[in-house]
């Protein structure tokens, strides 16, 4: 067993400024996404526009101001490792990490009370998932979440007998319906199978780039390869463009989360980031 | 080539030289008001300052780190704020507003209908926006702090025309 005391100031100040990168700089692969996506275009009118989402990137780096004015409600995926023995309060732990976090980043506090709608003023709570890995290691993945692309959030409930295909064109209907809304271009994420709420976590886990491969058959791969290439290639072929005012760029990128399900029923839910797409991680 | 817009419009025959899909940049003083602000003036049935021929910016800007002029500031989702269009161009009188996305078809007509414009800001380009921000100052409603009014003053700031004077829509 591997005891970790969360009142170590060392891994308290660690999640701040991992939580406060994530909202001033995209991970790496995901602006890779962004400026190959711009160079390669050949629409002028395309590239135009993708140009001022490079040029965001650049400035919000340089002037250490965040990427976007929707600094999210944050939300944190916690793996815990099988062989950690963990001293204090995790929740408060992450709360009081994002709390200092968007007070020193100065970024926007955007949760409020659902009914009331008063602001609580710390960005707090923030959206907590648990779950065990194997290991001794304590990981975070933080995603700040913006809400323009939240809101476009779908979840169908397919009949048990539909196909894949069905499940590609109910998901193309669904970016073409959320249009310039999610501020396209987009990160899909895609979840397949469990139940309603498993197929959303599925899903969130997929757009923020947590692919589980552990339980997926080598069969439901080459399913969940082909579709994400149509998903791909024909939502590109939308012409949504950037900021949704029609060209190149529609769709960066698309991941895919299955899990058994139902003899019942095929739930299937589709999930928008914007193309700032968040997420840093921190390992303990 | 982008055309420019100053503000104040010397009268709103001006806008009929940007049609939907041009690219502008624009400079004057702009006001801030998403969904508290247009909730708490529609209830109101007033504005708590004279938004006559002013710009409405949809936008909830981060708080101004020191040294800034303002934190980042891009449009946030435009639709929200459609049943309270009307209202806001026929009895608060305004004359723009900018945000992201598609709108309703009554936001095509209310332009019409009212001499009125909507711009379109790059979505999530919050750090480029506050590029063009030469000042900001706190208005009305300080309770609802990022959904606050501010007064913006703005300088070569990029936009679209999303719906011009005439009614027509970039989206449509």
């Amino acid at each position: 067993m591997r005891k970790i005391n969360l009142a170590k100031e060392e891994y308290f100040n660690s999640l701040v400024a991992v939580i406060i990168q994530s909202n001033l700089k995209l991970e790496p692969e995901t602006f890779d996404k962004i400026k190959s996506t711009y160079d390669s275009m050949k629409d002028l009118h395309s590239k135009n526009l993708m140009g001022y989402i490079v040029e965001n990137c650049q400035v919000a780096t340089e002037k250490k101001l965040p990427i976007c004015q929707d600094t999210g409600i944050l939300e944190v995926f916690v793996k815990i490792g099988r062989n950690v023995f963990l001293e204090g309060n995790l929740e408060n732990f992450i709360n009081k990490a994002a709390a200092k976090a968007y007070s020193d980043g100065y970024f926007r506090k955007s949760v409020v009370s659902a009914l009331t709608r008063e602001n609580t003023k710390t960005n707090t709570p923030a959206i907590i998932h648990f779950e065990f890995i194997d290991g001794d290691n304590l990981e975070f993945y933080v995603v700040p979440k913006g809400f323009g692309a939240e809101n476009m959030t779908t979840l169908k409930m397919f009949n048990p007998t539909a196909s894949s295909l069905d499940i590609v064109d109910f998901i193309l209907q669904t970016v073409k319906n959320a249009g310039p809304n999610p501020c396209p271009p987009l990160f899909l994420g895609i979840g397949i199978g469990g139940t309603s709420e498993k197929a959303l976590l599925l899903a969130k886990k997929a757009q923020s780039g947590l692919v589980e491969i552990e339980h997926v058959t080598d069969e439901e791969l080459s399913v969940v390869d082909s579709m994400k290439s149509e998903i791909i290639k024909c939502g590109n072929e939308l012409w949504i463009g950037p900021f949704g005012l029609g060209g190149e760029g529609s769709v960066l990128n698309v991941n895919i989360n299955v899990y058994p399900t139902h003899i019942a029923g095929l739930p299937v839910a589709v999930t928008f980031g914007c193309w700032c797409n968040r997420l840093k991680k921190l390992v303990l | 080539m982008k055309k420019r817009i100053q503000l104040p419009l010397q009268g709103r025959k001006v806008l009929e030289n940007f049609i939907a899909g041009d690219e502008i940049l624009l400079s004057g003083v702009i006001y801030t008001a998403r969904d508290a602000a247009h909730k708490k003036m529609f209830e109101a049935g007033k504005a708590p300052i004279d938004l006559r021929d002013k710009f409405i910016y949809y936008t909830g800007p981060t708080p101004t780190p020191p040294q800034a002029i303002v934190g980042s500031c891009g449009p946030t989702t435009s639709s929200r704020m459609d049943n309270f269009v009307e209202f806001m161009l026929a009895d608060l009188q305004t004359v723009g507003m900018i945000g992201k996305g598609k709108r309703s078809a009554l936001v095509a007509d209310a332009c019409k209908k009212y001499k009125a414009v909507y711009f379109i800001a790059p979505g999530g380009c919050g750090a480029l926006l506050a590029n063009s921000v030469t000042k900001i100052e706190l208005v009305a409603y300080p309770e609802f702090l990022s959904e606050a009014i501010y007064r913006m003053e703005v300088e070569d700031m990029p936009l679209i025309v999303g719906i011009d004077i005439f009614g027509s829509d970039v989206f449509r």
